[in-house]
C-alpha cells in the first residue's frame, strides 16, 4: 500500500508493520517536521493535564508541585461550600444561554437577509462593514462601549433629553450586566458569523431552487422550504459546538466591562479563576482553587460536548463524531 | 436568466434592515472619532452626538507625545511579525505530515491533537508549566503558548488533502525527493491561498491580544499596545483598578484622550482591513466546506 522510497530495502516478513524502526527512518523528514508540533501538544496541553492534581493539593510555590501538601478534595468542598460557586456557576451558564437564545441566531438572520439582496456591490458593502468589529480587539470594543454608556457618553446624553432621566452609570448596574455584554458581543461577531452561514447556502444545490420557482414559490416560501432545510446541518453543528461550550465565557470582554459593583452577575468561572487563582484579588493567590474550579469546568464542558454529541447523534443525522 | 429583475417592496425593505444595521454597526466608531477631535468642554457636557463639536486636535497631540504608546506599538508589531511567521511555519509543519496517508500513526496523532479542543489542563496548570519553562515576562511569551490550534490544524490538513493530490507527492518521492524537498518546494508553493489566510488570521490573534499579556507579562517596556490600551481606556476609575486589586493613582485621562487612544489603536486595522477582507473570505469558505 505504501509506496517504498528507493532507498528502502522492504523487510522481510518477521518483522512487525507499523512502529518498527525502519518505518520511522523511511518516514524520517515527516517525523522531524511533525515532533516541533508534537512536543507543543504535549507541553502546552497535556503536561498541564497532569496539574490537574494542584487541584487537589494546597499549592504553594515555594514548596513546589511535588512537595505541597496533599488536601484531596477539600479545595472542590470549600468552593462549592462558598457563595461564590453558585453565583460563577449560575452567571456563566447564563449569560451562555442568553448567547444561545439571542446572539446564535443573529447571524443566521444576517445570512438569510444578505442572500435575498439582488445587487452584489451592496451586499458586499453591507459584508465588509459588518465583518469589521470582528477584527477589532476586544480592549478596544470594550473601550467604545464605555466610551458609549459613560456618564457624559451618547447614550446618557440622549435619553436625559428624550426622557429626562438623570445619569445612569450603566456599567455599575448589575442588572444591565447581561443585556450590555451580549449585545456587544452580538455587535461583535454578528457580521463574521454570518461568513459560515453564507458559504453553507452558497453549497445549496441551485436546481432546488428553479424547481421551488417552476413549483410557484415565492421569495419567502424559497426560504423555508429551500434555504433554511440547506443550512439546516450547519447550523445544528454550530449549535452543538455551542453547548458543548456552555461554561466557556470568553473571559476577555467580562474582564474588562465587569467590576466589583457587577460581579453578583458578570463574575463568570473563567473570570474567578483568572482573579482567585492568578491574580490574586479580592484574596490571597490561592492557586489551588484555581486549579480546582478550573479543573470542574473542564470536565463538565467535557461532559457537556460528549451529551450533546450523543443527542445529535439520536435525533438527527448530523453529529461532531 | 431574466436581464432586467424588477424589485418589489421586499427588495426594498431588506436593503433598508441591512443599511439600518450597517449604521449601527459603524456608529461607534463614528462616534468616538468625533469625541476625539472635539472640543473637550462639549464632550464633558455630553454634547456630542454624531459630529464633532469644534475640531480640536489636542486629544491627539498628547496621546502621540507619550512614550509608552511607541513603545507598545513596536512591541505589538514585534509580537505580530515575529509570532505569525514562527506559528505559520510550526502550523504548516504539522499539518502536513497529518495529511499524507502514509504518515504512521496520523489518525492517532490526529485524536492526539483534537482531543485538546474538547479538554484542557486549565488556566493555573497550564501558566505553571509556561512559567516553569521560564517563559514568563519574556517576548516569546506572546508568541509560544497558544502556537498551534487544533482548530487550525484540521483547517490547513483539509486544504493540503484537497488541494495537494496523494498522486503528487508520490511521484516526486519516487523521483527521488525527499519529503523536505517535497514540501519546500512543491506543495509550499500550490499553497498560497491557506497560507495567505492561515497568515491573516493568527496575525490578527496575535496583534489583538490581550489576556494572553496580563498572565505573562510583568515589565511595563513588554506590554503590547492592547494593555495600554485598557490602562487607559478602561481602568479609567477607581472601581475598575478595584477589579484589579489595586488603587488608582492618576486621574482619568479627559475622555477625548481617551477616544485618541482608541482611534490611535484601531488606524492600523482599519488600513488593513480592505486586503485582509478579501482572503479572509475565500479562507472561511475553504474552512467552511468542510464542515
Amino acid at each position: 500500500m505504501k509506496v517504498a522510497s528507493p532507498n528502502v530495502v522492504p523487510s522481510v516478513s518477521r518483522e512487525k508493520p507499523g512502529w518498527f524502526p525502519k518505518v520511522l527512518y523511511a518516514n524520517r523528514y515527516l517525523f522531524l517536521m511533525f515532533l516541533p508540533g508534537l512536543a507543543y501538544f504535549i507541553i502546552f496541553h497535556y503536561i498541564p493535564m497532569f496539574g490537574i492534581f494542584i487541584a487537589f493539593k494546597n499549592y504553594s510555590p515555594f514548596l513546589g508541585v511535588f512537595k505541597s501538601p496533599w488536601v484531596g478534595l477539600d479545595k472542590f468542598r470549600s468552593f462549592f461550600e462558598s457563595p461564590y460557586a453558585w453565583r460563577v456557576i449560575r452567571n456563566t451558564l447564563l449569560l451562555n444561554t442568553y448567547a444561545l437564545v439571542f446572539r446564535f441566531p443573529a447571524p443566521i438572520m444576517l445570512a438569510l437577509l444578505l442572500n435575498e439582496v439582488r445587487s452584489d456591490a451592496y451586499k458586499r458593502t453591507i459584508q465588509t462593514v459588518t465583518y469589521f468589529p470582528y477584527f477589532v480587539s476586544t480592549v478596544i470594543i470594550a473601550g467604545l462601549v464605555m466610551q458609549l454608556l459613560s456618564s457624559t457618553g451618547v447614550v446618557n446624553t440622549v435619553l436625559k433629553r428624550l426622557f429626562d432621566t438623570s445619569t445612569i452609570k450603566f456599567l455599575e448596574q448589575p442588572r444591565l450586566f447581561r443585556p450590555i455584554y451580549i449585545s456587544t458581543t452580538i455587535w461583535q461577531g454578528m457580521g463574521f458569523g454570518a461568513i459560515i452561514y453564507l458559504a453553507a447556502i452558497a453549497g445549496i444545490d441551485p436546481n432546488l431552487y428553479e424547481a421551488a420557482t417552476i413549483d410557484g414559490a415565492g421569495r419567502w416560501k424559497r426560504m423555508w422550504y429551500v434555504t433554511i432545510p440547506g443550512i439546516l446541518p450547519t447550523t445544528i453543528i454550530l449549535f452543538l459546538l455551542n453547548l458543548g461550550q456552555l461554561l466557556n465565557v470568553g473571559i476577555e470582554l467580562v474582564l474588562l466591562l465587569y467590576n466589583p459593583l457587577t460581579y453578583e452577575t458578570a463574575d463568570v468561572i473563567d473570570t474567578f479563576v483568572y482573579r482567585r487563582g492568578l491574580a490574586g484579588v479580592g484574596g490571597p493567590v490561592d492557586m489551588s482553587l484555581g486549579a480546582a474550579v478550573g479543573l470542574f469546568k473542564s470536565l463538565i464542558g467535557l461532559l457537556l460536548i460528549v451529551t450533546a454529541n450523543k443527542v445529535a447523534r439520536t435525533v438527527g443525522e448530523t453529529s461532531l463524531w | 436568466m431574466a436581464a432586467r429583475i424588477r424589485l418589489d417592496l421586499a427588495d426594498y425593505v431588506i436593503m433598508v434592515v441591512l443599511g439600518v444595521l450597517g449604521l449601527v454597526i459603524v456608529y461607534p466608531f463614528v462616534y468616538v472619532i468625533s469625541v476625539s477631535i472635539s472640543d473637550p468642554d462639549a464632550v464633558l457636557k455630553g454634547q456630542i452626538l454624531l459630529f464633532p463639536k469644534g475640531a480640536n486636535f489636542t486629544a491627539y497631540r498628547q496621546i502621540l507625545r507619550t512614550p509608552s504608546i511607541w513603545v507598545a506599538y513596536k512591541n505589538t508589531i514585534v509580537y505580530a511579525a515575529l509570532g505569525t511567521a514562527v506559528r505559520v511555519v510550526l502550523l504548516l509543519l504539522t499539518a502536513y505530515p497529518l495529511s499524507r496517508s502514509k504518515f504512521p500513526g496520523r489518525n492517532g496523532f490526529m485524536i492526539f491533537i483534537t482531543f485538546t479542543m474538547l479538554f484542557s489542563g486549565g488556566l493555573i496548570p497550564t501558566y505553571l508549566v509556561v512559567h516553569g519553562i521560564g517563559l514568563v515576562d519574556t517576548i516569546w511569551a506572546m508568541i509560544i503558548p497558544g502556537a498551534i490550534g487544533a482548530y487550525h490544524v484540521i483547517i490547513v490538513r483539509t486544504f493540503f488533502q484537497t488541494t495537494i493530490p496523494e498522486s503528487l507527492t508520490e511521484s516526486a518521492d519516487l523521483d527521488g525527493a525527499n519529503d523536505l524537498q517535497i514540501l519546500t518546494r512543491i506543495v509550499m508553493p500550490l499553497s498560497t491561498p491557506i497560507i495567505a489566510v492561515m497568515s491573516l488570521f493568527i496575525a490578527v490573534g496575535i496583534w489583538n491580544n490581550f489576556f494572553q499579556a496580563i498572565i505573562y507579562l510583568r515589565r511595563n517596556e513588554l506590554y503590547p499596545l492592547t494593555v495600554l490600551l485598557r490602562e487607559i481606556v478602561i481602568l479609567s476609575s477607581s472601581l475598575a483598578f478595584q477589579s484589579i486589586g489595586r488603587e488608582s493613582l492618576i486621574a482619568a485621562p479627559p475622555k477625548s484622550v481617551q477616544s485618541a487612544t482608541l482611534i490611535v489603536s484601531v488606524i492600523p486595522i482599519l488600513c488593513a482591513y480592505p486586503f485582509v477582507q478579501r482572503y479572509f473570505v475565500r479562507g472561511i469558505m475553504i474552512g467552511a466546506i468542510k464542515g
